[in-house]
């Protein structure tokens, strides 16, 4: 059987656009069987992203596998280990979640490394500071100047050295930035449709990874 | 070639110098503890008072989408809400959306001792396992399930945690869709309060607060102006805010002493650097 | 909590402080043998727990209600088992069934959603004039309404930001840049008590303070 068919560009953008326009009308209009319909699509989103959940194992394993099958230098018994204990807690979460060496890899080693990983950008937002934050022009300066305000409102010892600090915080954070988050939050929404638009009319393919010439 | 001066050298300054001070002086205020009061935010007044309108005929959703490496953001205002929940005997389902949610879950678990597992003993004032409150588990699916969770729980729920099916648990057999929920509590490190917003607040009317990290608050400041929100915490600073509204202080009140060093040493960081920019401009042809 | 006193506990704890200081010796030592094996371990778990949540999830809430004779759940498996074609070159293509259903159905829900919320009530929230408002109200109401506008002109790339755009547009650019410098303020708070925890935890683990 020739599958090339199967492979077709205009058969992913129908289905697309086919369940994204039920999804917009069933949510427009009163017609039952379109509801039920895009019930069932999202019940089914939901089962696959479970899926999804292990996905990240089976790419990286590629990666690692290359490793350590080309011996590389300063990786390869890097990415052996990695797929020793990957398997091991894989092994004894499987038998139990609730104890033993997955309960306490989990304890031990996801939350603290976790917890590090996500905050090392601390040190780099505190050297970013130091040596990127410059009042170079009027811009720059609005932005030290309410960034000054706002850390000085989120702690507690800026209302100790003034007590305006709070009430300025407050309408810097309620009023002075509404402007701007708005209109993020407005022109990305346009953004979103347009993009729905174009996938509808299948113009946009750049999702499944088909890109023709020049780009689009 | 002249000497340096002292601006261009402390401008130019190691940054190992720089991580190093941050990380020491960091931990002063665990040793030596301030203890500064904190005043009160109008998005986390008005959360607070809208679940004093609550009560045991109440089900609440507290939506956990942040992971156990934001703890120190997020926990204390997570945990301050649930002490309030169950203080008005409000009926709480827990989900989440990220991997370690059940690190998360027994975490406020360990801080809300009237929350009860089906096989602790149930006492006067606690929370019975199944009736009183659920804990579901990890979801996945996006924004489509949170959508799909709002059109008809049961079709994504089958079974709690621990397996059992839903239709063995009085509680979820009280709720079927957001219409039936008074209030989701939305946990953040991403873009999950977004998704309520879209597929609960707006639909279904369901009132929405966000108890995520202080970026977040700022996403979500929109939301509560267009009157979309019932509430946001800012991160630690919330949580600080939240626990002194419900006279429980905690880990968040004090976190903020540890805010106090930080924040002074970023803004003396940016006031130096702008100095020794300043200081340095004009020596080096214009500056740059 | 107390701190551990089970000798496996203890020891988790430790390997808990020594993997952390691993973490940070690269931001201070850059790549080294000591960091890539903590990065390794975070790795190896971290797939783990996914794996494993992933089979506990999909038994409870695929697998049982389809043993149950619900049958539809048959197509989330299958479209959920087409996604791992993805690293293969050969079949690659069939996780293109899957991920076309999930932009349909992602994008679809996003945008039904961001048509009242991102857009219509936004617009009414900044036209919506403030009952009884006092004078800081009504300033609040201009700022945020013109600002909104002037912001949104200064998105607009379509057009040069000339002649009659050039003051609305340099204004909102700085109205932009004020909501930035708040935004960099928050931003500034969630790293730091991030990391204000992971000294806290090493504290606690030297038995300088008391474990929580």
């Amino acid at each position: 059987m020739d599958m090339s068919v199967a492979r077709r560009p205009e058969i992913f953008i129908f289905i697309t656009g086919v369940v994204m326009g039920l999804t917009l009308f069933g949510y427009f209009f009163d017609i039952s069987e379109v509801q039920n319909a895009v019930q069932t699509f999202q019940t089914w989103a939901t089962g696959i992203g479970w899926f999804a959940l292990a996905l990240g194992f089976l790419t990286a394993a590629r990666v690692h596998l290359n490793h350590i099958r080309r011996r590389t230098p300063g990786r390869w018994y890097f990415s052996a280990w990695l797929f020793i204990l990957t398997f091991i807690v894989t092994v004894a979460g499987l038998i139990s979640q609730s104890t033993g060496f997955y309960k306490w890899s989990f304890t031990w080693v996801y939350t603290p490394l976790g917890a590090t990983l996500y905050a090392t950008t601390g040190f780099y937002i505190f050297s970013a500071a130091y040596r990127a934050f410059r009042a170079r022009n009027l811009e720059s300066s609005i932005l030290l100047i309410a960034g000054i305000l706002v850390m000085l409102g989120n702690c507690t010892v800026g209302e100790v050295i003034w007590n305006q600090i709070p009430a300025i915080n407050e309408w810097l954070q309620l009023n002075g930035e509404t402007p701007a988050m708005r209109a993020l939050l407005f022109t990305a929404a346009f953004g979103l449709i347009l993009f729905g638009i174009r996938v509808l009319m299948g113009a946009e393919k750049r999702f499944l990874g088909v890109v023709e010439g020049g780009g689009g | 070639m002249g000497e340096k001066s002292i601006w261009v050298k402390l401008g130019e300054l190691d940054r190992r110098v720089l991580y190093w001070t941050l990380f020491i002086l960091l931990a002063v205020p665990f040793l030596y503890p301030l203890g500064l009061p904190v005043s009160i935010s109008e998005t986390t007044l008005t959360l607070y008072n809208y679940i004093e309108t609550l009560g045991p005929d109440d089900v609440a959703v507290v939506g956990i989408q942040a992971g156990v490496s934001a703890w120190p953001e997020v926990l204390p205002g997570l945990v301050a809400v649930t002490k309030h929940l169950v203080s008005r005997g409000v009926k709480i389902i827990f989900w989440g959306f990220y991997t370690d949610v059940d690190m998360t879950m027994n975490a406020i678990k360990a801080r809300v001792p009237q929350l009860k597992w089906a096989n602790e003993q149930v006492g006067s004032g606690d929370y019975k396992y199944g009736v009183d409150w659920v804990y579901i588990g990890l979801l996945a699916g996006g924004e489509a399930a949170v959508a799909q969770l709002a059109d008809d729980l049961h079709s994504v729920i089958k079974a709690d945690k621990f397996g059992t099916p839903a239709d063995q648990i009085p509680l979820l057999q009280k709720v079927h869709n957001a219409a039936d929920i008074a209030l989701v509590v939305t946990s953040d490190t991403g873009d999950y309060g977004d998704y309520y917003i879209r597929q609960w607040a707006v639909r279904y009317k369901t009132k929405v607060a966000e108890v995520g990290i202080a970026m977040n608050y700022s996403t979500f400041i929109p939301y509560y102006n267009a009157g979309l929100a019932v509430g946001a915490l800012k991160g630690v600073r919330g949580g600080a805010e939240y626990e002194r509204l419900i006279g429980s202080l905690g880990e968040g009140t004090q976190r903020m002493d540890a805010l106090n060093v930080s924040h002074l040493l970023t803004i003396f960081a940016v006031l130096l650097a702008n100095i020794c920019y300043f200081m340095t401009r004009g020596k080096k042809g214009g500056g740059g | 909590m107390p701190y551990p006193t089970e000798p496996v506990e203890i020891l988790g704890a430790w390997v808990g402080a020594f993997l952390t200081i691993a973490i940070y010796s690269y931001i201070l030592y850059r790549e080294n043998l000591v960091f890539r094996f903590a990065e390794h371990t975070y790795i190896a778990v971290t797939f783990a727990v996914s794996i494993v949540q992933a089979v506990s999830m999909i038994q409870n809430n695929i697998i049982a209600p389809l043993s149950n004779g619900q049958l539809t759940y048959i197509v989330p498996i299958i479209l959920g088992l087409m996604l791992y074609t993805l690293p293969f070159k050969q079949v690659r293509w069939m996780a293109r069934y899957t991920v076309s259903f999930l932009v349909g159905i992602g994008f679809g829900v996003a945008i039904r959603g961001s048509l009242t919320a991102s857009i219509i009530d936004q617009v009414l929230g900044s036209i919506t004039p403030p009952i009884n408002g006092s004078p800081l109200d009504w300033f609040n109401y201009i700022w945020i309404g013109l600002g909104f506008i002037l912001v949104t002109m200064y998105f607009t790339f379509t057009v040069e930001h000339k002649g009659a755009y050039y003051y609305p547009t340099r204004l909102g650019r700085y109205i932009l840049m004020l909501g930035l410098g708040v935004y960099f303020g928050n931003t500034v708070q969630f790293r730091m008590a991030m990391l204000s925890g992971r000294v806290q935890y090493l504290l606690q683990v030297f038995k300088i303070i008391p474990w929580p």
